[in-house]
């Protein structure tokens, strides 16, 4: 009892950072160590989860963090309990790349893109290799802090794999992030849903708003095909066994670049193996780091050279300037697509 | 992966009596606590010594088998080997004089059915349970977090039946041996063996599973030592006789208790 008296005087709450579905999370500083840390406090929940004791989400987050340690993956500084609570103890990340994103201020050039690829590739190359599935990445997920240093965030859907027997619920990540298998009702599936993300995610980082904003499952699969085409059993053989198969129309794909036009060719080339939509033709981590756009000038921008977001919360929403946009213009970078 | 995890890490030992000495002194701490004031015939008699602590422990792992095996809906293997180990870690740092056994297996299963995402309610769970269900409910939901602090919030557990089904895909492919499937029930029962030893406490799950399949190839009258020795060590052929020294006191292990 005393040790848990020590984790509740050791972490000091500096600031409220947010509020969540199933927890608190605060700022605080480590009075040993003098770290700032992230603190979760799991919420008791509503009286139906309550019932079942520790939330699951957590205990997926606690077990799997507790085996991981990488440079592009969050920490799990510290777990402790108090009464019938649970919190956990993360490496403070400043910001998540939706934000950065979203931030008009902020410009994303060829090099910053490739740096945040390379670091969540690393991530994600490395739970895999552990035999885990993150099944819900996305721009929120993908945390910064003021380094430069991208972590994979959330891991409250995430899961071990490979077990063969085992069946898994297709409901898992977000949808606009969502493969087109999981969309097809796939029992049985593997590190592609996450490269699926991951191709989402760097054509969310070129266009600046979400490549496939479906507001249905209908609609995503609707959204996916009118881009990249309409798989046939040729190109995607079995197919129509999915659970939830159905015939959609033929559409022709969109070369990728007419969509992303500003993107140099080696970067089509690594969308389009990360967007490929059978999932067996998918890139594994692996060989996508191993692609001639990361070994392409130009060279992925080091840690403090990335942006931040600005500080101020009420960001004024202004026009970039001229001048803004040339150098823009210039350096390949992108702006949010609405302002313009 | 098991080479990195937590349970190689922090919950692993090398030797018994490392897990002896580690009983015996949660035993006396308790003893000493509590029973300054008697002198050691009167703690004898008051006390359990650290050997029946052994003997009333090992009456409820037959309880936790025996739980898992009725339980309904039925349980995946790795949620059982999951809850012993629970149990086992539990009780090396702790006394059954302090924490009910019966208490702590139920929560020990509990908490193993939802780390290895085996989604039961707890209204589910307690009809498993004979007598007061509200009773048990209240007793799981409070010693949860309990369990946790004790297991040190390392949760994942490796257990052997992954690495079993690696090496009957292997030997099928590999050995030649006619229908490598009828070693299963040996397997299974060889396992359910090393969960009344500290086996798990002490070697890697594929070090069990290897020793699994060999018992089983054994009771089958089959041979693999050319599989392992050509197939599975061809690249640490030096490495070998530690190895198969390793294996073997393990078979004797899992067969003598």
């Amino acid at each position: 009892m005393q040790q848990l008296g020590n984790k509740l005087t050791r972490y000091e709450k500096i600031a409220f950072l947010g509020e969540g579905q199933f927890a608190t999370v605060y700022k605080a500083r480590d009075v040993l160590t003098e770290q700032i840390v992230a603190v979760k406090k799991i919420k008791i929940g509503s009286r139906e989860e309550a019932q079942d004791g520790i939330n699951r989400t957590a205990l997926r987050e606690i077990k799997l963090l507790h085996e991981l340690q990488h440079e592009n993956v969050i920490g799990l500084v510290d777990v402790f309990g108090h009464k019938s609570n649970v919190s956990l103890v993360f490496d403070f990340m400043d910001t998540d790349l939706e934000i950065i994103i979203k931030d008009p201020k902020i410009i994303l050039t060829q090099a910053n893109i490739k740096a945040y690829m390379i670091m969540t590739l690393r991530g994600l190359e490395y739970l895999h290799m552990n035999w885990i599935l993150h099944r819900d990445l996305k721009p929120n997920n993908l945390l910064v802090n003021t380094e430069g240093v991208l972590k994979i965030g959330d891991f409250g859907l995430a899961k071990f794999f490979g077990s063969p027997n085992r069946i898994y619920t297709h409901q898992v990540v977000t949808r606009w992030y969502r493969a087109p298998e999981l969309l097809f009702g796939a029992r049985q599936y593997s590190t592609g849903i996450d490269i699926w993300a991951v191709g989402c995610i760097l054509a969310e980082l070129l266009l600046r708003v979400p490549f496939l904003p479906g507001d249905s499952d209908l609609d995503q699969l609707t959204k996916i095909f009118q881009a990249l085409g309409t798989p046939t059993e040729e190109t995607w053989p079995n197919l129509n066994k999915l659970p939830d198969y159905m015939q959609f129309k033929q559409f022709p794909a969109i070369p990728l670049q007419h969509i992303f036009t500003a993107a140099p060719d080696d970067l089509i080339v690594l969308a389009e193996k990360l967007l490929a939509l059978n999932p067996a033709q998918r890139c594994t981590c692996t060989e996508a780091l191993c692609m001639k756009y990361f070994s392409n000038k130009p060279a992925p921008s080091v840690g403090h050279k990335l942006p931040m977001p600005t500080t101020n919360t009420q960001a004024v929403e202004e026009r970039p300037s001229l001048k803004r946009k040339l150098i823009d213009a210039m350096e390949g970078g992108t702006l949010p697509k609405k302002l313009f | 992966m098991f080479p990195q995890s937590s349970q190689k890490k922090f919950w692993t030992f090398s030797n018994e009596q490392q897990l002896n000495s580690l009983r015996l002194q949660q035993n006396v701490t308790y003893i000493n606590t509590h029973g300054s004031d008697m002198n050691q015939e009167q703690r004898d008699d008051f006390f359990l010594s650290s050997i029946e602590e052994r003997i009333l422990l090992k009456q409820y792992e037959l309880y936790l088998n025996d739980f898992c095996r009725r339980f309904e809906p039925p349980m995946p293997k790795c949620v059982v080997g999951t809850a012993f180990h629970y149990f086992k870690r539990f009780y090396l740092n702790n006394t059954p004089m302090d924490y009910h056994p019966k208490e702590i297996l139920a929560t020990c299963v509990y908490l193993a059915c939802k780390v290895e995402e085996f989604n039961v309610s707890i209204g589910q769970f307690v009809s498993n349970i004979k007598g007061d269900r509200n009773k048990a409910m209240d007793i799981i939901l409070s010693n949860e977090l309990l369990m946790m602090q004790q297991l040190n919030y390392y949760l994942t557990v490796h257990n052997p039946y992954r690495p079993i089904e690696g090496f009957l895909i292997d030997i099928k492919t590999r050995s030649g041996m006619s229908n490598p499937e009828r070693l299963r029930p040996h397997i299974d029962e060889f396992i359910e063996k090393t969960f009344f030893t500290d086996a798990c406490l002490l070697y890697a799950p594929s070090q069990i599973a290897l020793a699994a399949v060999l018992h089983a190839a054994s009771k089958e009258q089959e041979n693999l030592d050319s599989y392992v020795t050509e197939n599975l060590f061809l690249a640490a052929r030096d490495k070998l006789p530690v190895l198969i020294e390793a294996v073997r006191s393990k078979l004797k292990f899992g067969n003598h208790k």
